[in-house]
């Protein structure tokens, strides 16, 4: 994919040497938690509506099969162009195609992960198309040549001054542009508005398709999702295969938790359903959209996750919770996880999609505090993930020698109790040992990891089983006594 | 697609299907899920406190002359240009001719001359977009628009100022709610949006900017 | 052995199976299966012996046990009932005192100011979160300091603190920080584990702040003065 990743370490020490980025990471995120919790708390039942959002999402997923196959029906019935991509070779080359073949100049984009993962832009570029991120934050994105940090934030590692320096580098902005973030937000409105007067083509995110019509929807606040699909006279709309629903009714579900969860509005501002190109015969004819609708239903290793033990991690709706409540993402940030989806559900996704070869590292780097099954709408049990990810990675051989040679080492005395107790009576008075007033600054070898930044405590003297065994007898007395709540 | 592209993407997914973990799944669809939300007797002040907690303003009109006045003050041009649907869409008859008697000038949208760039400029000059609503989410303050002939989406996009002209027999309570009881609304039209405030991003260091693409100020006028 | 004094303080008979080593849950966090279901089957054994209830003084090996043994077994039909055997009638300690037990008030007096930080694989793992409050509540002369983000991970996660130690001690830090603004002496946690990392971390800081389990409070002074 990204052939000039660095190694991870590096990504996360750089990351962690940035004092910015963190305190930006735990105001803005602090915020945002605060703000999910008010939006759900403000429906009646938020634990009903995600139960059934999870119900939604686990029977979709069982039988897409059929449903992306209504799909097509209806997109098709409508007017509509479907495509199923199984590669991402196969995605751009279908846009890429229908850009050339059609003339297409300018391409305007509103928000789409998939188009990350296939790195839609560049390869249009390559071909000769202009294509304009519409997105604020991932125009500046653009503009800067970088990659997003967060799903629903994509700019959270830049500040103002930051963007103030790019708007006059590259878009000629003067200091009446720059005097104050509504400002720069207008400059940017007016560079794109320009843009979207001669776009060609409009490219789309798909927040949800809908089977039982053929509609795709964006959710988004700023209205460049709306004009994307409305003013070129081409709208491509790049869907992962996973995202689909299968009524409209469903549709309203999901889009009850969705905003909730990720910022903790009740809506987006838009919510857009578009279905088919507009209508252009007789009375019914309307004065805008485009006129071509096409559906690009992005695989891309999707159909490889569904059938495996990491299906569930596809129920995901792409609201960044997990992200925000994360204690590891709030202190290494989006970029240090090396893909296109970061946090814990990258954490599962990037190593699911590309293999452990490259991203072996970031099912470890999680303490399995469980804050993202949470928070998570649908509720995807993502630690046990991380787990079997883990338990891969050792099939893999990719776990260090000193922890393997650790585990087999307690596997083995582990199931043997005076061993045990003899190696552990050993540890502790290598402990006392190595001790000064009851705690150790140093430890030996890959241990000495811990002793960066923590001391050490000496074991005690006396362990618990040794205690036990010289107490007084009372638990010789066994007694048949109920007390409240005992369970038979 | 072609019927033999259709099959292939069927067999890798029923393959997958085959072998998916996926706990929780149900062979049966769940079936559906509405709550109600709102107290019937509250829907029209829930909309407005909602509307205007998110920086929109409601307004009550009871006539062409009332409308006409609102829109002048919220546009104090010398020569405003406004978009406005066509009259049959839209709850009170004769505003186009108050509109223009007024002083304003209405842009029409042709659907064939809605191509060229230089039309669209001449839409994206409109200060102000004058719609109807096919209903109104109180849960919300969302405004409901299908599109179709003569009730084109741009009107409520494109300009900076938006106002909508609701009859309070559009309000509901939410969006679950409208889709259960019409959702004709969403499956027979080409485009059905739910706008829920003025167009806003807090991407630059999360601090609230409004107007970015879409409107920055969104007003409902109840008319009846 | 606090936890010990509180159970039979409040009349029960406590039973100790000689033999007992490790759960297992550190090599099933690792992702060493074949380990994790070794030390597992072990345990197993052990704790079918008798059919009494199980107390299990730590968040971690309590969600090992309870809710882990039934997912390793998955494919192991003789210790899968041995594992669900074992779910119906093991308990996290604080949840054994509050749900079993019926108490919240064990007629502890601890006379310090203390913080609870939750614990993560108790809280979310085995939903342990009025439990270790109620208990709290009932102690005498304890004074409650408000832990500002108390229930977000101190940053130890089992090997995650060696294998990752420049995130875990970021995490750590934060932790810390919130410990020391909370104006509290002593935290209180239920895992002994994440304890020893945010005790050592204290220490590293030079902090005088102390690091004990809830059993550890709870049966400070307990019914006799």
């Amino acid at each position: 994919m990204n052939v000039e990743l660095k190694p991870f370490d590096q990504r996360t020490a750089e990351a962690l040497a940035d004092d910015q980025l963190r305190t930006t990471l735990r105001t803005v995120t602090t915020a945002i938690l605060g703000f999910r919790k008010a939006g759900l708390g403000r429906l009646d039942d938020s634990d009903a509506w995600r139960d059934h959002a999870r119900r939604l999402r686990a029977h979709t997923l069982s039988r897409l099969d059929t449903y992306l196959d209504q799909f097509v029906s209806n997109v098709e019935a409508r007017g509509g162009h479907a495509y199923y991509a199984a590669t991402a070779a196969d995605a751009v080359r279908y846009v890429r195609d229908l850009a050339t073949s059609k003339g297409v100049k300018v391409a305007v984009k509103s928000k789409s992960m998939v188009t990350e993962e296939i790195e839609l832009n560049h390869h249009l570029e390559s071909a000769g198309v202009k294509v304009v991120e519409t997105d604020l934050g991932e125009y500046i994105v653009q503009l800067a040549h970088d990659r997003p940090s967060h799903i629903v934030m994509p700019i959270i590692h830049m500040n103002r001054q930051q963007v103030a320096d790019l708007f006059r580098a590259k878009i000629n902005a003067t200091d009446a542009d720059l005097v104050d973030i509504p400002a720069m937000t207008q400059l940017a409105r007016r560079v794109l508005r320009e843009e979207f007067v001669n776009a060609d083509m409009g490219i789309s995110g798909v927040n949800f398709a809908v089977a039982e019509t053929g509609s795709i929807t964006t959710c988004t606040n700023e209205g460049n999702g709306r004009l994307c699909t409305t003013m070129p006279r081409i709208h491509v709309a790049m869907m992962g295969i996973e995202r689909i629903v299968p009524t409209v009714q469903d549709l309203s579900v999901m889009l009850q938790v969705l905003a909730r969860s990720a910022t903790g509005q009740n809506l987006t501002v838009y919510t857009n359903v578009v279905t088919g190109p507009r209508p252009r015969d007789g009375d019914g004819a309307e004065g805008d959209g485009p006129d071509e609708f096409h559906v690009v239903m992005v695989d891309n290793g999707r159909s490889r996750v569904l059938g495996s033990e990491l299906a569930e991690i596809l129920y995901c709706i792409r609201c960044g919770a997990c992200l925000n409540t994360c204690p590891v993402f709030h202190q290494i940030g989006g970029h240090a996880y090396g893909g296109v989806y970061p946090g814990p559900v990258g954490a599962v996704l990037t190593p699911a999609f590309e293999g452990l070869d490259a991203f072996h590292e970031l099912p470890q780097a999680s303490s399995l505090c469980g804050a993202c099954k949470d928070v998570c709408p649908v509720r995807i049990d993502i630690p046990r993930m991380l787990l079997k990810l883990r338990a891969d990675s050792v099939d893999a051989g990719k776990s260090p020698w000193w922890i393997t040679y650790g585990m087999r080492t307690l596997g083995w005395v582990g199931v043997r109790p005076r061993l045990f107790r003899w190696a552990g009576g050993l540890a502790a008075r290598a402990t006392r040992a190595m001790a000064t007033d009851g705690w150790i600054r140093k430890m030996p070898g890959h241990l000495s990891a811990w002793t960066k930044s923590r001391d050490f405590p000496a074991m005690a003297e006396v362990s618990f089983q040794e205690q036990w065994k010289k107490k007084p007898s009372s638990h010789r007395k066994r007694e048949e006594t109920r007390f409240p709540g005992e369970r038979p | 697609m072609t019927a033999d592209e259709r099959a292939r993407m069927r067999d890798v997914l029923r393959s997958a299907v085959g072998q998916a973990r996926l706990p929780g799944a149900e062979l049966r669809h769940p079936g559906p899920f509405v709550r109600p939300s709102v107290d019937p007797k509250d829907l029209a002040e829930r909309f407005t406190r909602e509307l205007t907690a998110l920086g929109g303003s409601v307004h009550e009109a009871r006539g062409v002359a009332d409308v006409v006045a609102i829109v002048r003050g919220l546009i104090p041009d010398r020569e405003p240009k406004v978009m406005v649907w066509d009259e049959r869409h839209l709850p009170l008859p004769g505003i186009g001719a108050a509109l223009a008697a007024a002083g304003l000038t209405i842009l029409t949208q042709e659907p064939a001359t809605a191509r060229s760039a230089q039309h669209r400029r001449e839409l994206a000059s409109a200060s102000l977009g004058l719609t109807g609503a096919d209903a109104a989410l109180a849960q919300t303050g969302s405004l409901v628009l299908a599109s179709g002939p003569g009730r084109g989406r741009l009107a409520s996009l494109l300009p900076p100022v938006h106002v909508a002209l609701v009859r309070r027999s559009a309000l509901i309570g939410s969006l679950p709610e409208l889709i259960a009881s019409r959702p004709e609304l969403v499956t027979q039209g080409a485009n059905f949006v739910a706008i829920t405030g003025p167009s806003r991003t807090a991407d630059i260091e999360h601090v609230l900017a409004r107007g970015v693409h879409g409107p920055r100020d969104v007003h409902a006028i109840f008319v009846d | 052995m606090s936890v010990v004094a509180v159970l039979e303080r409040l009349g029960f008979t406590v039973e100790c199976p000689a033999g007992q080593t490790c759960c297992g849950q550190p090599a099933f966090n690792g992702g060493y299966l074949d380990e994790a279901r070794a030390l597992g089957r072990h345990t197993l054994d052990l704790l079918s012996a008798t059919d009494d209830p199980i107390v299990i003084p730590s968040g971690s090996c309590g969600d090992m046990v309870i809710h882990q043994y039934e997912a390793i077994f998955r494919d192991d039909p003789v210790y899968l009932e041995k594992a669900r055997a074992i779910h119906t009638r093991a308990y996290e300690f604080t949840q054994f005192l509050v749900h079993v037990a019926g108490v919240s008030d064990v007629g502890a007096v601890f006379p310090r100011k203390v913080a609870y930080h939750a614990c993560c694989h108790g809280l979310r793992g085995l939903g342990a979160k009025d439990e270790p409050e109620a208990l709290l509540a009932g102690v005498a002369r304890a004074e409650r300091c408000p832990l500002a983000e108390a229930d977000v991970c101190c940053g130890f996660g089992g090997l995650f603190s060696v294998k990752m130690p420049d995130i875990s001690s970021a995490m750590l830090g934060r932790k810390l920080d919130t410990i020391q603004e909370s104006g509290a002496e002593t935290i209180v946690v239920t895992d002994v584990s994440c304890g020893m990392h945010m005790a050592g971390g204290l220490r590293r800081r030079g902090s005088r702040v102390d690091v004990v389990h809830i059993a550890d409070v709870l049966a400070s002074r307990v019914g006799t003065t």
